[in-house]
């Protein structure tokens, strides 16, 4: 359900782009719909991919490093 | 290179700001805005998808699906610890009859009880009974048990504050007789008993001084958050049980006959009820927490009766290790048929006769303190602090003597 | 992008607006949590510090006349490096524009609208502001400068009302060492507003007038309303109180009645905060469309910007798990995660253009006569400068 919808989406979009001969659009927008892939993903199945626990994971990484270093 | 680029920039500029406003107007706008027809095509694309998503398709609600709630009830029984919470719901039949017209049996209120173990279970099982969305934003007074009230208050609280709709500047008041006598009753004069009950609280706190200010919900949470104390009004019924037909209350002229209350005052510290004040105490303590409203008391002058009307005129405090309250109270001769004095002499004994007289009440209401722990916004320990009251007479009455 | 196109005055508004934003029904009850009676001094030493975190990036900005921070990125580092920080830029604003939304949508479904799904909220948002981020910044500005009126008289008018329930007691023993300490131990305040206004260095170099002053006195102002309110809420509801409320501001209007006819009206300010929230979000969304634009120049505007909405429609429901959490990210990590980005790069480019200034090279065109007119820059620098002008088209 949630795949059908997001393919509605962007595909035409996609395809309009591609049609246009417009590479490096299509490329940018390519890598935005991957990346809102990724959350609706998450979302969609309710599970969402919270992002202030990455970026906190991330940020206690590299003050282990400094503080480690 | 430099000195062009900048040229290149000025001229910029300058074309901007000469006004050829359609393809230079926005600073960011590239090529691709679409001139014209596109543009407006955009503009409609972006307001439909805007009415789409504004239509509140979830959270709609029609006035006649909702339940307004004007009085609130709350009850616990301490044995059992089962909660029981009335509402008291306008019945919007008789909302544009005029009253005592023959506009039928209905009465202006339904109140709806349902009890259960938590409150979370009332709520879930409260639509077994009541026919409509609950709506609480309009609700006037809270009414407690004493018997809740003596155990604790702030599961009341909490409900009312965790509520995003219920507003917790409304007045609380302890039920002396049983809580059901009391929200079954009806009121004479005012349609609602919440709207007769609220109204009549305001009028004693200016007219009366039987009434404090802060007798809010946030009043009694700040109140005990802060370790003081806060002084409630207390309701109960007059006259026998809520009559059954609500056209018997229409017709008669007595007023005893369905009617609730507001006497005395419930002293809560620490969420809990520790006892009451009755009326010349409520006074004396509405005085020394600065109280501005106008009160009537009868004193005693040479063994005979006379009643003033009096008012704060000011408060001095001193705090510290000695904590001395000092009130300056300026008396009117409204009422006081009784007597009325006549020389300056008179007068002087009067004013000292009513400031010794007040003096004693205040320093009874001070004793108080320990006992019940009484609090005035500043003073923690009412017992330790000195009153000293100095009465003036200010307003005359409209009779210089009584007939 | 290097005509003025927006007033000095505008950006001043904007900044105050852009900082306000979910500040004002976030924030309270955290700021009265960490400083009690003193709380309303947070936000002043908060300002403080933004101001001078803007006078870092103003001197940045004077660096590269006319450039905003993705062409400064580029300039100083190049195009790989660049690219790649300014594409973290556009993750960052999103991150923040998330936040945003959810806020919103966390406080509308918590007080008046409760059966609303969140991501409703979001795409109403988001479609609205990808269009005014479609007309430009000139639009964006002129919408913010009318606004402000509107909700400034208003908001301020009904925190008057409700101060019939005022109270000094409530303020009294005031500066305690206790909670002194804790107002200057709140570091959350500088990441979340001050730090994220470095937002506003996209929009910095196409205003006009005395730029740098509006952004400083608009830091300034923004502060002084956050403490003014504070300040408002601890003496009309009282700490007490306000430690507890979810939405304090929310409470304390709640409570407004005038004459017992005018009761319940919160939908007020309810309004005039989603119009601040709005205008957050619509900075935030130009901005982070403006990144990409200015990087990568695609031809056609509307795909990026329908990319730029999936991403922060993705995000919004995915930034926090739930108030909780929220709230333990934003004691530990708010400032770092804000100071990266709002400190961190800019005083790396700020590094950089130094460094590359002292060896000679000079990263990007327009120096302007300051460092002897006429050289011509040598190296990756001029490459990437002189193609990111605005003024060869695009």
């Amino acid at each position: 359900m949630f795949h059908l919808l997001y393919f509605l989406v962007v595909g035409p979009v996609l395809v309009y782009l591609l049609v246009k001969r417009l590479p490096r659009d299509a490329a940018l927008f390519i890598t935005l719909s991957v990346l809102a892939y990724v959350l609706w993903y998450g979302i969609a199945r309710d599970q969402p991919f919270v992002i202030t626990r990455l970026i906190a994971q991330g940020i206690s990484g590299v003050m282990a490093l400094l503080g480690a270093a | 290179m430099i000195r062009m680029r900048a040229w290149t920039f000025a001229k910029r500029v300058s074309e901007d700001r000469a006004g050829s406003r359609a393809p230079a107007r926005s600073g960011s706008a590239p090529a691709s805005v679409p001139p014209g027809g596109g543009r407006r095509a955009a503009a409609c694309l972006a307001l439909a998808l805007a009415a789409m998503l504004l239509a509140s398709c979830w959270d709609k609600t029609e006035l006649n699906e909702l339940a307004i709630v004007t009085m609130i009830g709350l009850d616990e029984d301490p044995d059992t610890g089962r909660k029981t919470i009335y509402y008291q719901v306008v019945n919007p039949l008789t909302a544009v009859t005029s009253r005592g017209a023959a506009g039928g049996d209905q009465a202006p209120v339904y109140t709806y009880e349902v009890s259960g173990r938590s409150y979370g279970e009332i709520r879930a099982s409260l639509y077994r009974i009541l026919p409509r969305k609950l709506f609480i934003a309009y609700y006037r007074a809270v009414v407690v048990s004493e018997r809740m009230a003596r155990r604790d208050l702030r599961d009341m609280v909490n409900l009312i504050q965790i509520q995003p709709q219920g507003r917790s500047s409304v007045p609380v008041l302890v039920a002396r007789e049983p809580l059901d006598k009391i929200m079954y009753t009806l009121t004479p004069l005012e349609m609602y008993p919440g709207e007769s009950v609220s109204l009549r609280l305001s009028l004693l706190k200016d007219e009366s001084l039987l009434v404090g200010k802060r007798i809010a919900v946030r009043d009694l949470a700040e109140r005990m958050e802060r370790k003081e104390s806060v002084v409630l009004p207390m309701l109960e019924t007059v006259g026998e049980s809520p009559s059954p037909e609500f056209s018997r209350l229409t017709g008669t002229v007595d007023s005893r006959h369905s009617n609730l209350h507001i006497t005395g005052g419930a002293v809560i510290r620490d969420y809990r009820m520790t006892g009451t004040l009755d009326s010349r105490q409520l006074i004396a303590y509405n005085l020394l927490k600065g109280n501005r409203g106008w009160f009537t008391r009868q004193f005693r002058l040479d063994g005979k009766p006379i009643t003033l009307t009096g008012r704060l005129g000011r408060i001095e405090r001193s705090l510290g290790a000695d904590s001395r309250i000092v009130l300056h109270i300026d008396l009117a001769l409204q009422y006081s048929v009784e007597q009325i004095p006549r020389t300056v002499e008179e007068v002087d004994r009067l004013e000292r006769e009513v400031a010794a007289q007040m003096e004693e009440e205040l320093r009874e209401v001070c004793r108080l303190g320990r006992e019940l722990g009484l609090t005035v916004p500043g003073i923690r320990n009412l017992e330790d602090a000195r009153v000293k009251v100095v009465a003036r007479l200010e307003h005359i009455s409209s009779i210089t003597q009584p007939f | 992008m290097g005509a003025t196109v927006i007033r000095g005055s505008q950006l001043y508004f904007l900044t105050v607006n852009y900082c306000l934003g979910t500040t004002l029904f976030v924030l309270i009850q955290s700021l009265v949590l960490a400083g009690g009676r003193d709380a309303w001094l947070i936000p002043l030493w908060g300002g403080a510090c933004g101001v001078l975190f803007a006078l870092l990036w103003i001197w940045l900005c004077r660096l590269y006349p006319g450039m905003d921070l993705a062409q400064i990125s580029l300039a100083a580092l190049g195009r790989p490096f660049g690219t790649a920080v300014a594409a973290l830029y556009f993750l960052h604003f999103s991150a923040v524009a998330g936040f945003v939304l959810r806020n919103l949508s966390d406080f509308l479904t918590g007080t008046i609208l409760p059966r609303t799904p969140g991501p409703v909220f979001h795409f109403m948002f988001l479609v609205v502001a990808s269009y005014a981020a479609a007309q430009g910044v000139e639009t964006i500005a002129r919408l913010n400068q009318l606004l402000t009126p509107l909700l400034a008289f208003p908001f301020w008018f009904i925190i008057l009302l409700a101060t019939v329930n005022w109270d000094w007691t409530r303020f009294v023993p005031a500066f305690r060492p206790e909670s002194l300490a804790g107002v200057f131990r709140f570091n959350g305040i500088l990441g979340f507003p001050f730090l994220e206004t470095v937002a506003l260095l996209m929009i910095f170099p196409v205003s006009g007038g005395k730029k740098g002053r509006a952004l400083v006195a608009g830091i300034a102002t923004a502060a002084a309303s956050i403490s003014l309110t504070v300040f408002a809420i601890i003496g009309s509801v009282g700490v007490e109180r306000t430690a507890k409320l979810t939405f304090p501001i929310y409470s304390l209007v709640q409570e407004v009645a005038v004459n017992d006819v005018f009761i319940n009206i919160q939908s007020v300010i309810s309004i005039i905060l989603l119009t601040l929230i709005f205008i957050k979000l619509q900075v935030l969304f130009f901005v982070a469309f403006e990144i990409l634009r200015s990087t990568f120049r695609p031809v056609k505007r509307w795909p990026l910007l329908l990319g730029v909405l999936l991403v922060m429609a993705g995000m919004a429901p995915s930034i926090v798990e739930n108030s909780i959490q929220n709230w333990e990210w934003s004691e530990k990590y708010t400032f770092i995660h804000n100071a990266i980005f709002g400190l961190g790069i800019p005083a790396l480019l700020l590094a950089v253009t130094l460094i590359r200034l002292a060896a000679g090279n000079r990263p990007g065109a327009g120096r302007g006569a300051r460092a002897g007119a006429g050289t011509r820059s040598a190296g990756k620098g001029a490459r990437s400068g002189s193609g990111m002008r605005p003024g060869t088209g695009g």
